[in-house]
Formats: C-alpha cells, sequence, structure tokens
C-alpha cells in the first residue's frame, strides 16, 4: 500500500513554563491513500497534536514524520508551508473562511497561493468544487451571509479545490447540528469516494466514528486501538 | 492580494478612517509648514544677500583682507567696463557698483557707527527692491542729494521722511568732507542688522563725497543659480584684471552656517511629525494584526509563506497611507497656494511691539513648489509603511498552531 503521510516513533513534548508535558509518547502509524480515517479520543488524548504534526503545523521533538518519504524535521518554515500549500487539505472545527472575502474567494485563495493556474482555470475549479459541495448559488456571498453548515462546505471546497493528497479535518462537525454534521460527512465521504481523496479525521461523537472506515483509538498519547472495517 | 488588503482596511471603518486621517492631517501640516518656513528662509536670505553679501562681489583683494574696515584706499577701479564685461558671463543677471563707508553718527549723545551705502537706484531696483521695502516715502534719485535711511536707524535719530541727514567722513585720500542728505523715504528689510544701522545713496554722490571718481568698493552679482555660486565666482575670477577677486556668498560663514542649521532644524521638525502620526499607523496595524490573529493562523495553516503575510500587512499599510497621504496633498496644496499667494498678515500682532528691536515684516508668504508638495505625499507613504515593518513582522512571526488555538 502506498502511504501519504507516516508517522515513526513520533513522541511530542510541550513545554509548560519549565515543565515537558508529554503529548504523544512513541506512535507509530501509517495512513494509505484513499483512507477515510478517524482519529478518536478523548479530549486531552494527543488528536489535535496529531493532526497538527500530520499537518506540518509542528514538528515532532523525536522520532520522524514523513510526508511521501520526506522527513518534516529537516524543513525550514517556509518550505513547511508550500508542503502544506501543494499536499494538504485543512478543515477547522470553527469553519475559519476569511471573513471580508465571498465564498468563492475563499475557495480561490489556496489556488492564488499556489500560483499554478491562471484567472479563468481558477474560477473553473472553484465553480466546479462549489457545485460538488452543493453551494454554487452561494458563491457571491460572505461567511456572516451564511450558515454554519453552508461554511463548512466552503471550507470543504476550499480544502478540496486544490486536489490535496491528504485533507485533515479537526472536529469538523464539532460546531452544526447533528443533522448537518451527517450531510458534511456523507459530503467528506461522497468526496473520498468520487475523487479519491485521503480523509484523516478527529472526533469524539461516537456516531461520526461510525461513518470512519478506519477508526483509530488513541489515549495518553499513545494508540489503543487501530480498526479497518 | 490586493483586494484582499483593501477589504481589510474597510473592515473596520472608522478606526482605518481616523488613522487616515492623522496621516492626512501630518502630511497636510508638513507641506503647509514646509512652503512657509521656506518662503519665510528664502525671503530673509534674499533680503541678507542682497543687501549685503549678493551671490557674488567682486573685490579688491587687499579690501577683502580688512573688509571690517571698509578700507577706500582699497578698490575696484574702472567699474563701469567691468560691468560691461562680467554681464557678458552667460551665468550671470545682474551686476552693479556699490560703495560701503563707514561714517559716525551723534544719538542721544552717543555715537554711532553707521554704514552707508552708495548704489544705482536704477539698477538696484531688481536688486534690493527698495521701492517695494519702504515704511514711507520714496526712493532717492540718481544725481540728487537724497537718502533713505533704516527704520531702526531713523527710530534711534529720531528722524522722517523730509528731515536733513548731516554725513560727515573721510575721503579716500583722508582728508574730510561732508554731505546734507535729503531723507526721502524710510526702508525696512526685515534684517535688523541692516535696518537699524545703514543708509543709502545714490552712488554718484557717494563717489563725489568720497572722493571715488570712477571707483567702487565692490561690483556686486546675481547669479542665475545661488547655489553654483563657487563655481561660477571661481571661472569670473580667472578673467578678473589683476588685484581684484570673486568671493561667493557661501563664503559669508556665518549666514552658510545659519543656513543648513535652519534647514536641518526645520527637517527635524518634519520627521517629528510624521513621526507621531506614523506612530497611530502603527498602532492600528498592531491591532488589526492582534484581533486577525486567529485567521493569519489559519492563512498560514493553508501554505501562505511568512513572507506572504508580512507583504499582506505592509500592503494594507500602504494602501492607507498613499490615500491619506494623497487626500493630504490635496489639504497641503490649498494651504500652501494660500499662504504663497495671499500670505499671513503680521501687522496686527507686530503692532503693539513696534518699539521693540525685530526684523519686522508685514506679510510672510510661502514658497509654493510641487516639489514640497510631492515630498510631503511620498514622506507620507514612506512613513506609513516603515510604521508598518513591526506588526508585518509580528504577524509573519506567529506560530499556526497557537494563533488558531485563540
Amino acid at each position: 500500500m502506498l502511504s501519504v503521510v507516516k508517522m515513526e516513533n513520533v513522541v511530542k513534548n510541550y513545554r509548560v513554563g519549565k515543565v515537558e508535558v508529554p503529548a504523544i509518547r512513541g506512535l507509530t502509524l501509517s495512513i494509505e491513500k484513499g483512507e477515510f480515517a478517524a482519529i478518536a479520543g478523548p479530549s486531552g488524548s494527543g488528536k489535535t497534536t496529531m493532526l497538527n504534526l500530520f499537518g506540518c503545523l509542528d514538528k515532532p521533538t523525536k522520532g520522524r514524520v514523513l510526508i511521501e518519504e520526506h522527513d518534516i524535521i529537516k524543513m525550514k518554515p517556509d518550505e513547511l508551508a508550500d508542503v502544506r500549500n501543494e499536499h494538504i487539505g485543512f478543515i477547522f472545527q470553527s469553519f475559519n473562511l476569511i471573513p471580508v472575502l465571498s465564498a468563492f474567494e475563499n475557495v480561490e485563495f489556496p489556488l492564488i497561493l499556489l500560483k499554478k493556474d491562471g484567472p479563468r482555470a481558477r474560477k473553473q475549479k472553484v465553480m466546479a468544487m462549489l457545485e460538488s459541495v452543493g453551494i454554487a448559488e452561494l458563491a457571491g456571498r460572505r461567511p456572516s451571509e451564511m450558515s454554519g453548515g453552508q461554511q463548512q462546505r466552503v471550507a470543504i471546497a476550499r480544502a478540496l479545490v486544490k486536489s490535496p493528497d491528504y485533507v485533515l479535518a479537526d472536529e469538523p462537525t464539532a460546531n452544526i447540528d447533528t443533522k448537518t454534521g451527517h450531510e458534511i460527512l456523507d459530503l467528506m465521504q461522497a468526496m473520498n469516494k468520487n475523487l479519491g481523496t485521503t480523509f484523516i479525521f478527529s472526533t469524539h461523537d461516537p456516531k461520526v466514528m461510525e461513518h470512519a472506515r478506519r477508526l483509530i483509538h488513541i489515549r495518553d498519547g499513545q494508540i489503543e486501538s487501530d480498526e479497518k472495517r | 492580494m490586493f483586494k484582499l488588503a483593501l477589504r481589510n482596511i474597510l473592515r473596520n471603518k472608522r478606526r482605518s478612517f481616523l488613522t487616515g486621517l492623522s496621516i492626512a492631517f501630518a502630511v497636510m501640516v508638513v507641506i503647509f509648514l514646509w512652503t512657509f518656513v521656506s518662503g519665510i528662509i528664502s525671503g530673509m536670505f534674499n533680503n541678507y544677500v542682497t543687501a549685503s553679501v549678493g551671490h557674488i562681489r567682486v573685490l579688491n583683494a587687499d579690501y577683502l583682507k580688512r573688509e571690517t574696515m571698509l578700507p577706500l584706499s582699497a578698490t575696484v577701479p574702472n567699474y563701469r567696463q567691468l560691468i560691461i564685461d562680467l554681464e557678458k558671463d552667460p551665468n550671470v543677471k545682474l551686476a552693479t557698483g556699490r560703495i560701503k563707508f563707514g561714517v559716525l553718527m551723534d544719538t542721544k549723545g552717543k555715537t554711532k557707527p553707521v554704514l552707508g551705502v552708495g548704489i544705482d537706484p536704477q539698477r538696484e531696483e531688481a536688486v534690493l527692491g527698495l521701492s517695494r521695502k519702504l515704511d514711507s516715502g520714496r526712493v532717492p534719485a540718481a544725481g540728487t542729494s537724497e537718502t533713505v535711511i533704516g527704520a531702526g536707524l531713523a527710530r534711534e535719530l529720531g528722524m522722517k521722511t523730509g528731515d536733513t541727514l548731516t554725513v560727515v567722513t573721510q575721503t579716500a585720500h583722508g582728508s574730510l568732507s561732508g554731505l546734507n542728505l535729503k531723507v526721502v523715504g524710510v526702508f525696512n528689510l526685515g534684517v535688523a542688522s541692516i535696518d537699524n544701522r545703514t543708509f543709502f545713496l545714490p552712488l554718484d554722490q557717494a563717489q563725489q563725497l568720497l572722493d571715488m571718481d570712477g571707483r567702487v568698493t565692490e561690483i556686486f552679482l546675481l547669479i542665475k543659480d545661488p547655489d553654483k555660486a563657487p563655481q561660477v565666482a571661481a571661472g569670473i575670477g580667472k578673467t578678473l584684471p589683476p588685484g581684484l577677486t570673486a568671493v561667493p556668498w557661501q563664503d559669508n560663514g556665518f549666514l552658510y552656517y545659519m543656513m543648513n542649521i535652519i534647514k536641518y532644524l526645520y527637517a527635524a521638525i518634519y520627521a517629528f511629525i510624521l513621526l507621531l502620526a506614523s506612530f497611530t499607523i502603527l498602532n492600528t496595524m498592531f491591532m488589526a494584526v492582534m484581533e486577525r490573529t486567529k485567521e493569519i493562523g489559519m492563512m498560514k495553516a493553508l501554505g501562505m509563506r511568512e513572507g506572504e503575510i508580512g507583504r499582506l500587512i505592509t500592503l494594507e499599510s500602504l494602501i492607507l497611507g498613499t490615500l491619506a497621504s494623497f487626500a493630504g496633498a490635496i489639504g497641503g496644496t490649498l494651504l500652501a497656494y494660500y499662504v504663497s499667494t495671499i500670505g499671513i498678515d503680521y501687522t496686527a500682532a507686530f503692532k503693539s511691539i513696534r518699539d521693540i528691536e525685530m526684523p519686522l515684516a508685514y506679510i510672510y508668504r510661502g514658497e509654493f513648489s510641487w516639489l514640497t508638495i510631492l515630498f510631503g505625499f511620498m514622506m507620507g507613504i514612506i512613513f506609513s509603511v516603515l510604521a508598518s515593518v513591526f506588526p508585518a513582522r509580528r504577524a509573519a512571526k506567529m506560530n499556526a498552531v497557537e494563533a488558531m488555538r485563540e
């Protein structure tokens, strides 16, 4: 199997004042292409730290994080930014759209950072993506003029528009009601199936876990169970 | 990116407006002050230059060595021919002969040294322009024993237009000579050292009084570019008859020194005003960065490089600074236009202190220049961008994880 991202014996400590607090204590894990994997666990178990490491937002204290066999520990901030830009899509718990930009412009933003497409190609990609998340008619609206579910759809479109190797979603349904949450998950699943995009998301909601085809339970910074369904 | 920056500015309209206002105001004040002060400086410079040192003076080399003594023995002969020759130089605007001589006068029982200056009344209209600087009366006519005296001197002597000034002095050959001059006017150049101790009389009268037919103590030159006086003087010096020398105004150490001091002093004041205004930009941009911590963290997570984030903040500051500076430049242009055409009238303010010895002018006018306005505009922009450096760095160096946790 082809791994898109891999952790090898990763330890991550945080410094709180003068004390080192362990968040991840020796963790090895490989995510393969096309997976739809949930990382579950109580709060404080290290879910977010794992996602930050997968997302090149943080470096491990010990061990290696490999993205396409490149170790991120040796990379400079700008190189990490480029890796995030080219390989990784992000969906956040609180949507995190840019408030002064319209839905269309928010989705277009990563494409502009990528500097690969001209305005016309960008427009095509953005509109296709808004279409597939089902909010093409809201393209001109600002985030403040949309519901939570609609905003998260924009966020999904933003994460997927650049065809990343994998998408990280930190509790993507935590801030929306259950029904909309299901719709969002269904949408992510459809994207996973239709586009073959790898998804890694964290959750502590049992209902959300049911959707996952691979469920990784972690506790105290270590893997408790790892089951594929 | 430009669109994003512009919308970010419009995000908090009132704050951006107030920040812009302070920049616009600073730019306006700088343009106004610059115009006004350079008007006053160049006015003072002009008065001083035209009354005493000229742009260049042609002198007897011996005279230069003992200039404070006003030696009438070391003079410039054949001055009429020399003026004609000098005016052939394309750099020279005008040349005219003068005689300076010392006279002792009795004022309220005290003896006071006074400077008499013989001038060519017609030519000096383009130099001193005495007719425009009279408190009362008129300018003396060539060939008549008439004089105009400085306002300060007139007060000290208790004289007014219509009185007679008796001048007794030594001639160039050392014999005693005297002349009665009719005071036909009182002048006020706004330079105390001149107004308090100088009287002007027609050159021919001075030559007669001092037995200096065909001679002057100096030939006074105005040139096209005063800043180039040293070079022009050097060029003229080579063509002069032996014994004569050309002295540029910059050789008057004190005046040159003062001019520079004043220039630097005001440059410091302008910089200070702009600095104050740029603090408001600094503050605004810091607030904007702090408010948007989470958003900036998210943009970093999406793969925006540190440099790109820094540039975004700087761009916001640049747009705001440019718009504000433009508004300030328009306001400044109007003020500068007003102050350079109509001027500010100090007559009323000075009326109560008329008796105090100080250089009085009546209306100060600014010196309007598009360069000044462009300069103010550019400075507003430059200071705005500089003020954004720290907030931009702060934003660029933010840790994405910590920023998003907020």
